[in-house]
């Protein structure tokens, strides 16, 4: 059921056969989410962690005027919630995007898993760095990248991490967001977020349409992008810097 | 709640085919005039402005509802 998580972390370190099925044995009773619907509520104590099974979700936070702004999509494979293990109430709201499955990991049986398997215990740790390190990329292209960067780059990250799960290449994968989503992921305005996509499409590096992404030019779209994806620990740099975690 | 699109008419034309809900016109007025400065800043932050340029509302029937350009939604003093 949780294959594709495993696949995630064996990129990041060696995941010994026991630790794997500690991990399978830790996941409770799978539940089902409507498009719209909020995972976790933010400040609400939570008693579980949950992996996205199908569907898409993002994490935001909503501003006092009703504002948006995204600050991680996570898709399936992904622990969407696994600092609540830690957090127990976490800081910012988690909603689907899509009809979503989601595999519920209860903390105590998480706790008993990880209090066995230190070891499985930092690759989870080194799973939600890498969520940290996500965000901080996006902070740079808040902060730093033009609109036509911004989308690129999310475009080249979204193509490695499903490539990573078998459910896209660096030719193209389905991408269920509406344009407001890209906007609120993008922090661009609908029609800027329209204006965009448009460029791309021009300079023949990619089109999005009907939810779907086709990357003509995966080049030059990372060349444009300023895209290096290093900080998705994909190549398992972390394990091939010593003798693993 | 009702519809509306909003598309770009600068340099080049921009259809938009998603669209999306406001409560009202003067709600879709609000959006587009947020879109015109927006699209505007753009435009001044790459060294040029147009302020002919427009956005153009239409309803889920394709009718046009309205239109903001860009001067319409700047004040602009020399």
């Amino acid at each position: 059921m949780i294959e594709k998580l495993i696949t995630k972390l064996r990129n990041f370190d060696r995941l010994p056969d026991e630790e794997e099925a500690a991990l399978r044995s830790a996941v409770g009773p799978v539940r089902a989410f409507s498009r719209g619907e909020v995972l976790v509520h933010a400040r609400e104590p939570t008693r579980q962690c949950m992996i996205l099974l199908s569907g898409l979700v993002h994490r935001y936070k909503t501003l006092a005027d009703g504002r948006r702004q995204s600050l991680e999509l996570s898709i399936p494979g992904d622990f969407v919630d696994l600092h609540s293990f830690t957090m127990k109430r976490i800081d910012h709201d988690i909603a689907c995007l899509r009809d979503c499955r989601v595999a519920t990991v209860p903390h105590d049986r998480l706790e008993e898993a990880t209090a066995r398997y230190p070891h499985l215990g930092r690759v989870l740790w080194l799973n939600t760095m890498i969520d940290a390190a996500i965000h901080r990329e996006l902070i740079v292209s808040l902060g730093a990248r033009s609109a036509v960067q911004r989308m690129g780059q999310l475009f080249c990250e979204m193509a490695l991490r499903y490539e990573a799960v078998d459910l896209g290449s660096r030719a193209g994968y389905d991408l269920p967001v509406t344009q407001q989503d890209l906007s609120e992921i993008l922090g661009l305005s609908l029609v800027h977020v329209n204006r965009t996509v448009r460029e791309l499409r021009e300079r023949d590096l990619a089109t999005f349409h009907a939810q779907k992404l086709t990357i003509h030019d995966w080049e030059g779209l990372v060349e444009l992008a300023d895209f290096d994806p290093f900080y998705l620990f994909l190549g398992g740099q972390a394990h091939s810097s010593r003798a693993g975690l | 709640l009702p519809r509306y699109f909003f598309h770009l008419h600068n340099d080049q034309y921009t259809e938009d085919e998603e669209g999306r809900e406001c409560p009202n016109l003067e709600c879709a007025r609000e959006a587009a005039v947020a879109e015109a400065r927006t699209m505007a800043a753009s435009s001044v932050a790459e060294g040029h402005l147009d302020l002919s340029h427009f956005v153009r509302v239409t309803d889920a029937r394709g009718r046009q509802v309205l239109t903001v350009t860009f001067g319409d939604a700047v004040a602009v003093r020399p």
